[in-house]
């Protein structure tokens, strides 16, 4: 009996021995995280939908011929993959991709709302496209570690290991990326209009002096 | 870091949290940052249902040539 409890090791051996399901719900247990980050390396849905393909039937593959043994990590495993299939294809292309939005528009650059509701709705959408555009946005270094720890879920050790820098690094460059995020986040919503959207009270400038900065992770 | 994402051991996680009791802006920080990872949480995506199909069509014709 297949369930969400199932692990994706006991998954694998199960589609290893003909069971359909098991692999559907391989798929459907990591496929937003794979896309998601995938997405946001190539910068463009539809080169992350073909990626994204491409990754899983490798995956099937290497696992119906029998060569699967990653002893039970099947997501760094499969990370790993999506995440060279992305890395190639990023570095394929000759020039830096162009950065568009998912849904084609630019929210903000019309103040217009019609409808309070609208304006949630594309004030909650807006914040989601930015933090892509922001993530899409970082150093590459940090972006790397970030798709890597967040999305494919790798521990810093294996990412360490897959970029050939010590853990230190790794957990330093993820900080420096979230602090980043939060900066710009911030930064970004104060740009447009204070009087639509005043700052939050818990988003207020820091002290200076704190002391703590940039020590430990 | 590794606190963030539960890479810490037992007594790592015990020193840790000591820590963000005892000192209000490191924990202001980690607060910070386990927001952010929420909303970093809310922004996946999904991929079209076409993709899907075509990725479990070949699974089942690799399965049924196995």
């Amino acid at each position: 009996m297949i369930d969400n409890r199932c692990s994706d090791s006991h998954l694998v051996s199960l589609y290893q021995i003909g069971n359909e399901e098991a692999f559907e719900m391989l798929l459907h247990r990591h496929k937003s995280r794979v896309y998601t980050s995938i997405y946001l390396i190539v910068k463009d849905r539809y080169v992350a939908e073909d990626l994204l393909q491409d990754t899983f039937i490798k995956a099937v593959n290497v696992i119906k011929s029998g060569r699967y043994n990653e002893e039970g990590k099947f997501m760094p495993w499969l990370s790993r993959i999506a995440h060279n299939l992305a890395i190639d294809h990023f570095r394929s292309r000759k020039r830096h991709p162009q950065v568009t939005l998912e849904d084609g528009s630019r929210l903000f650059d019309s103040m217009e709302f019609a409808e309070d509701s609208f304006e949630t709705i594309q004030l909650q959408q807006d914040t989601k496209s930015r933090l892509r555009s922001l993530i899409k946005d970082l150093p590459q270094e940090q972006k790397e570690v970030l798709i890597m720890r967040h999305y494919l879920q790798m521990s810093f050790q294996e990412i360490a290991d897959h970029t050939e820098v010590s853990i230190n690094t790794a957990l330093g460059r993820m900080r420096y990326a979230l602090i980043n995020l939060r900066k710009k986040m911030s930064t970004n919503i104060n740009a447009y209009d204070k009087n639509v959207y005043p700052t939050r009270s818990d988003e207020a400038p820091l002290p200076r002096n704190l002391g703590r900065g940039d020590k430990g992770d | 870091m590794r606190r963030l994402y539960l890479e810490t051991s037992e007594e790592e996680t015990k020193e840790i949290d000591k820590a963000l009791l005892c000192d209000s802006e490191l924990q202001r920080q980690y607060k910070e940052m386990v927001a952010m990872k929420k909303q970093m949480d809310e922004i996946q995506l999904n991929p079209s249902d076409a993709v899907i199909k075509n990725i479990l069509h070949y699974a089942q014709g690799l399965q049924e040539h196995s």
